[in-house]
């Protein structure tokens, strides 16, 4: 069943979503061609049209997200989705992992485009792509203050920290949106409609971002950063330097956690289809 | 109510109903209600706008779970294993407005065993709706057939209807009962609740009045007819009366 949710989801999703990475790839198409044509007036609508897309797309998905999760639950297609012969775990599960996929690709392309604007700009300044690469195990380097060229095991570690960090980052936003706009169909906020999920949404976020911050900086468990890569240590960002506390990042997986089954319970226990 | 000359046993009812009550805030829309319907019978839900039917019918297909009291279909409560063989059309377009009736067939395929895809074709076709025309671009009427299609189309033991014909032409009233009359598996239990008694009273076995919350009348549509009335005879005098003591 889940596996047939999964696939429904993503058809129902992929209408906006396609017509967003369409929108974006347009723009970059007349990017392009005004710079290979050196036609001047698409040069400045393009860039601009192209990069607001770009750097709005995570914006835009979550949006698109919200707006899914809201409309095929709790509007009229809700009364759809909840006589389905499935269980409220898996119809959650379902979304998740398809508004995650959604979050993950919009990522991609901005960390993707940010990239490839930097390259393109350094090679029309005539600076080496291959020095980019040379400065990026520099860096490295430095951080794991062994010097020289780092072992591929440090290299390992420091990209698997941050593909563990985007995760978290993703699975943050999505239970933060699926509870919000859960909560903003439950009496009494269920009188704000879609706007109030949004809201909800906004003081979530801020809430969890100020809350998780201090619990990074005091809280004595972080990654140390050292000769060997990265290693745990288990004294607070406040007292070493060199490393990342991990306490704001553990309580971020604890509150996603917790915002899910609170979801959960209210679609199958509070939830009542106006 | 039953037939007294009869006794049932308890596998012989689809719907077990004990003390149901249930509110919105200080608005209480069911009390204390207690109903059983048999297999095979065509019930119509009757009463007022506000009466508490809706309530009891999203009850049935496991949309409200806030309620007290006791509530079995098929002998279990409702969730997945009711939502499987029950067959629910609310009195609303719960088809996303991108789909066309082509993607409906094949998402109702995928999660209905005991859907007919073959069937339902045959029906969209003999209704003279496009398989290609999207879902937001069909009338109200036209959807509301839809809807009915693949409701209809599904072999469930329970259909539940809600206001099923409220959007449709007069002229295409009669029609879409003879389509409800038809298609629904003879060994099933049909829940039909309606304004329109006058168009649909002679499809009904069984009969269920509610107003403010309380069961007023649970009887057989013979009983009625045996007396000399209609049901919509029956409707008339009930909630006169019932408004007269609110």
């Amino acid at each position: 069943m889940l596996g047939k949710l999964i696939k429904h989801d993503f058809i129902g999703s992929a209408h906006s979503m396609l017509v967003v990475y369409l929108i974006a790839f347009i723009s970059f198409a007349v990017t392009a061609l005004s710079y290979l044509f050196n036609i001047k007036f698409l040069k400045f609508i393009g860039s601009f049209s192209f990069v607001v897309m770009v750097m709005g797309l995570v914006l835009i998905t979550t949006i698109i997200m919200m707006n899914y999760f809201n409309k095929s639950l709790y509007s009229d297609q809700g009364y759809l989705s909840y006589t389905l012969p499935a269980k409220s775990n898996d119809i959650l599960l379902s979304k998740a992992i398809v508004s995650f996929s959604w979050l993950a690709i919009s990522y991609l392309i901005l960390v993707g485009t940010v990239v490839g604007i930097i390259w393109y700009a350094k090679a029309k300044l005539g600076e080496s792509l291959g020095a980019d690469f040379d400065e990026l195990l520099d860096m490295i380097s430095a951080m794991t203050s062994s010097g020289g060229v780092p072992t591929a095991s440090a290299i390992a570690k420091v990209i698997a920290a941050a593909l563990v960090y985007g995760f978290i980052t993703i699975l943050v936003i999505v239970a933060e949106v699926f509870f919000s706009m859960t909560l903003s169909n439950v009496k009494p906020f269920n009188k704000l409609g879609f706007f109030g999920g949004i809201l909800i949404f906004v003081a979530v976020y801020i809430v969890i971002q100020i809350v998780s911050s201090l619990v990074m900086v005091y809280f004595p468990l972080s990654l140390f950063i050292s000769g060997d890569g990265l290693k745990l240590a288990f004294k607070s960002m406040n007292e070493v330097s060199n490393t990342f506390g991990l306490g704001g990042l553990i309580l971020q997986i604890i509150l996603s956690i917790g915002m899910f089954f609170a979801t959960n319970h209210l679609m199958s226990k509070k939830i009542n289809l106006r | 109510m039953e037939n007294r000359n009869t006794v049932f046993q308890r596998d012989d009812y689809i719907v077990e109903i004990n003390h149901l009550s249930k509110s919105y805030g200080s608005n209480q829309v069911l009390r204390d209600v207690s109903l059983k319907f048999k297999r095979g019978q065509f019930i119509g839900l009757l009463g007022p706008n506000g009466c508490g039917k809706t309530s009891l019918l999203k009850i049935l297909t496991g949309l409200i779970n806030d309620y007290t009291g006791e509530v079995l279909i098929n002998g279990k409560r409702p969730g997945v294993e009711s939502k499987k063989i029950v067959a629910y059309m609310p009195e609303r377009t719960y088809l996303a407005e991108w789909m066309k009736p082509k993607d409906a067939l094949k998402y109702f395929a995928d999660f209905y065993e005991d859907f007919d895809k073959e069937k339902a074709a045959q029906m969209i076709q003999h209704f003279n709706l496009s398989m290609d025309q999207k879902i937001k671009t069909m009338s109200k009427g036209q959807q509301e057939k839809l809807q009915l299609i693949l409701v209809m189309s599904r072999n469930a033991k329970m259909y539940v209807l809600d206001e099923p014909l409220g959007g449709v032409d007069p002229a295409s009233r009669s029609y879409i009962l003879d389509v409800i009359m038809k298609n629904y598996a003879k060994d099933a239990t049909v829940i039909m609740s309606t304004h329109l008694i006058h168009d649909v009273e002679r499809a009904f076995d069984h009969v269920l009045m509610i107003g403010n919350g309380n069961v007023l009348v649970d009887t057989d549509a013979n009983v009625i007819t045996d007396e000399g009335k209609t049901v919509e005879d029956l409707f008339k005098e009930v909630f006169r009366f019932a408004w007269e003591i609110d």
